[in-house]
């Protein structure tokens, strides 16, 4: 596909291919004027770091630096101007933007609000979700996501590793990067596409690369809640058993195995719906997140 | 702008919009809609009137005609405009009608948007005396479908951007090719639901060769009308069809939020209509008979009017119609919209609205498929879009 394959697959987050920072804990607390920052993680592009509070009464923030110096200064202006636009408790807070001096050149920063609990790729891998503690999930998620799209903010990247979990309650997710997540479109694949390897929350039109817009981040969404109340990919196996994007894409097009039947009707129907391969079949953010709130809404 | 409780109803999903488009030969029409008020209570009564063949004044003067609608639209019908893309874009003609400053500066969706016209062609709306808006917005076009689409949308978010918190309807224009090609489909029904709009006024160009008066009978068109009616249905989105006529009441039925039609041809339909009474020689007596749901010549509406089981229309159109006089186009053509009107009333006062509206289309297909010998209807009389109806609301 245009000079590099994707390959499909779905193994748990086993921390076993942690990555390792391009920055040093005591040289970004500095930058910040806090203690030690810690190493939270890394992305494609960028790393997050951990800021405790500070003397200045700064509370505890997680700032994202983009250590890629390719990432185009007007995106991230643009993804700022669509943080800022979104105000909801189950999405990060963004605190601030500063540019940073790093050892290896300036670099820019994003700093949000510090979400304390995990990130539900770490609980999926220690524990089974019970099926009770989806719906709050699924709603909070969904009023998270709506508020992102009403303010014309795309994700393009929702995954459990950006899903933290406030508290480490499953019922309070706070999703996470969003902004940086428009890196995944079909402009930035072609720049960027080693590390685009492995795909398992891509909507059809993504591994088509076309235009992705909201309807993808309702496919990513229905995919992680499926993983939820199964345990398992709706599509996807592991490593060992890698799609590529013609397999992934007939996989799409099958459709996914139904969920067990103590899944509740309504939250089944709305998660199957949301993996339909049609992105106006979906539907919106918005009417899922309606119906799961007000499960009489819509009925006859 | 103040908004009646019945306007109010209309945007926030609770009622339907029965709107009558005002003729450029609008005599009567102040009394047409009294008379449909009170055919189709249950709806919000719309009143619209095309900015494209008015002066201002004469505008203003043809709003006031409509003041009886909870909605009055005044229509810049931009699809007109000679750098729209729109195929029977008839140019010179539009511009010699068109007396309003920001008239020879349309665009078309292609070109960077323009706020400050934007802004002057909602004003103009205002200063017609429209109560609710229209985006600044035409014809897409369905070659280079996505880029069109994008382009238009631009196009809708200035209008967003400058009514400034003002309800406004997404007026756009498209090829039937939007409904009828699965691609063009999907993308129309995908920005459907991701938009943050919920107020939508779309047409559709019906093909040259569709009956006068008659309806779509193209499985794949009514098809797309369906989808679209009921995605949007499912969006929580209000979906007007623009110049439906009848094929709009089906739409109703399954779910739209309501539909415009009028006196004349193309009001009832978004059609290229060469105007006058249809072409070359003497216009045609056509009579809309709610026996059939059809629209039929005179003389075949004579023989039906003798045959068993048939339901004469008592309106006041219909009284002067057949009181022996000569024919009057303008009371037929008002009879058509008051049985519109009485048609979607049934529906949507009915506790299922499709189930109401396939009883209606049974009950004319029986009718229909009773007339023998010379009472049956054939060439433009015969209701070739009864079956699909029939298919589509079962």
């Amino acid at each position: 596909m245009d000079g590099f394959e994707l390959l499909f697959y779905y193994d748990l987050d086993d921390g076993a291919d942690a990555p390792t920072p391009q920055g040093s804990g005591a040289e970004i607390g500095r930058l910040f004027g806090t203690s030690a920052a810690r190493f939270l993680g890394a992305g494609s592009f960028g790393e997050t770091w951990y800021l405790p509070a500070d003397a200045a009464g700064n509370s505890e923030r997680a700032v994202k630096i983009i250590m890629n110096p390719l990432y185009p200064a007007k995106r991230i202006e643009a993804e700022i101007s669509g943080l800022q636009r979104v105000s909801h408790a189950n999405v990060v807070g963004f605190v601030d933007h500063v540019t940073v001096s790093l050892a290896i050149g300036p670099r820019e920063a994003l700093v949000f609000d510090y979400v304390d609990g995990g990130d539900l790729s770490s609980k999926l891998a220690i524990e089974t979700i019970p099926v009770a503690a989806v719906l709050p999930f699924a709603i909070a998620m969904l009023g998270a996501v709506e508020a992102m799209h009403a303010a014309g903010t795309v994700h393009r990247d929702i995954k459990p590793e950006n899903i933290a979990l406030r508290g480490g309650e499953v019922g309070d997710p706070v999703l996470l990067d969003l902004g940086l997540a428009r890196l995944l479109d079909a402009e930035t694949m072609t720049l960027y596409p080693a590390p685009m390897g492995t795909c398992p929350f891509m909507a059809p039109e993504q591994v088509r690369l076309e235009r992705a817009s909201k309807q993808a981040d309702v496919w990513a969404l229905g995919v992680v809640l499926y993983i939820m109340l199964t345990g398992r990919h709706p599509f996807f196996g592991p490593r060992t058993a890698a799609k590529t994007s013609e397999e992934a894409l007939a996989a799409y097009q099958a459709g996914p195995p139904p969920l067990p039947t103590a899944v509740p009707a309504d939250l089944a129907e709305s998660v199957m719906t949301m993996l339909s391969y049609e992105p106006h079949v979906r539907g919106s953010a918005r009417r899922h997140h309606r119906r799961l709130s007000n499960p009489l809404e819509g009925r006859p | 702008m103040t908004l009646s409780s019945e306007a109010l109803d209309f945007i926030s999903g609770r009622r339907r919009l029965f709107a009558v488009h005002q003729s450029y030969a609008n005599a009567g029409y102040r009394d047409l809609l009294r008379r449909v008020a009170r055919e189709v209570p249950s709806a919000a009564l719309g009143s619209v009137v095309s900015l494209s063949t008015s002066t201002p004044a004469n505008a203003a003067a043809r709003m006031a005609l409509g003041t009886r609608a909870h909605i009055q639209l005044a229509d810049p019908q931009l699809w007109k405009h000679d750098t729209s893309g729109w195929p029977a874009v008839k140019p010179g003609e539009p511009k010699k009608a068109f007396t309003y400053s920001w008239w020879p500066s349309a665009k078309p969706h292609s070109a960077p948007v323009d706020a400050a016209w934007v802004a002057e062609v909602l004003q103009t709306q205002r200063d017609a005396g429209a109560n609710l808006l229209l985006s600044a917005t035409g014809w897409v076009e369905p070659s280079n479908a996505r880029k069109s689409l994008d382009d238009a949308t631009r196009w809708v978010q200035a209008s967003r951007d400058a009514v400034l918190g003002e309800p406004m309807l997404v007026n756009l224009a498209f090829d039937l090719s939007w409904l009828s090609n699965p691609t063009q489909r999907s993308m129309l029904l995908t920005e459907l639901v991701e938009s943050t709009e919920s107020l939508w006024y779309l047409r559709f160009f019906w093909p040259t060769n569709t009956v006068r008066y008659g309806q779509l009978a193209r499985a794949d068109v009514l098809d797309g009308y369906a989808e679209l009616v009921a995605v949007a249905a499912a969006e929580d989105k209000r979906l007007v069809l623009a110049n439906t006529g009848l094929t709009g009441w089906v739409a109703t039925a399954l779910g739209g939020a309501g539909l415009s039609t009028g006196n004349s041809w193309p009001e009832q339909a978004f059609v290229d209509s060469p105007g006058g009474g249809g072409g070359k020689g003497a216009r045609k007596e056509r009579y809309f008979d709610v026996n059939v749901l059809h629209t039929v010549e005179h003389p075949a509406q004579t023989r039906l009017a003798r045959q068993t089981g048939y339901v004469r229309c008592t309106c006041a159109y219909c009284t002067s119609l057949f009181g022996g006089g000569p024919w009057s186009h303008a009371y037929a053509g008002s009879h058509g919209v008051m049985k519109a009107a009485a048609l979607t009333e049934g529906i949507i006062s009915a506790p299922n609205p499709r189930a109401s509206a396939h009883a209606t289309v049974t009950s004319a297909i029986a009718f229909n498929a009773r007339l023998t010998g010379t009472a049956a209807l054939s060439g433009n009389d015969r209701p070739r879009h009864l079956p699909l109806w029939d298919q589509l609301l079962r």
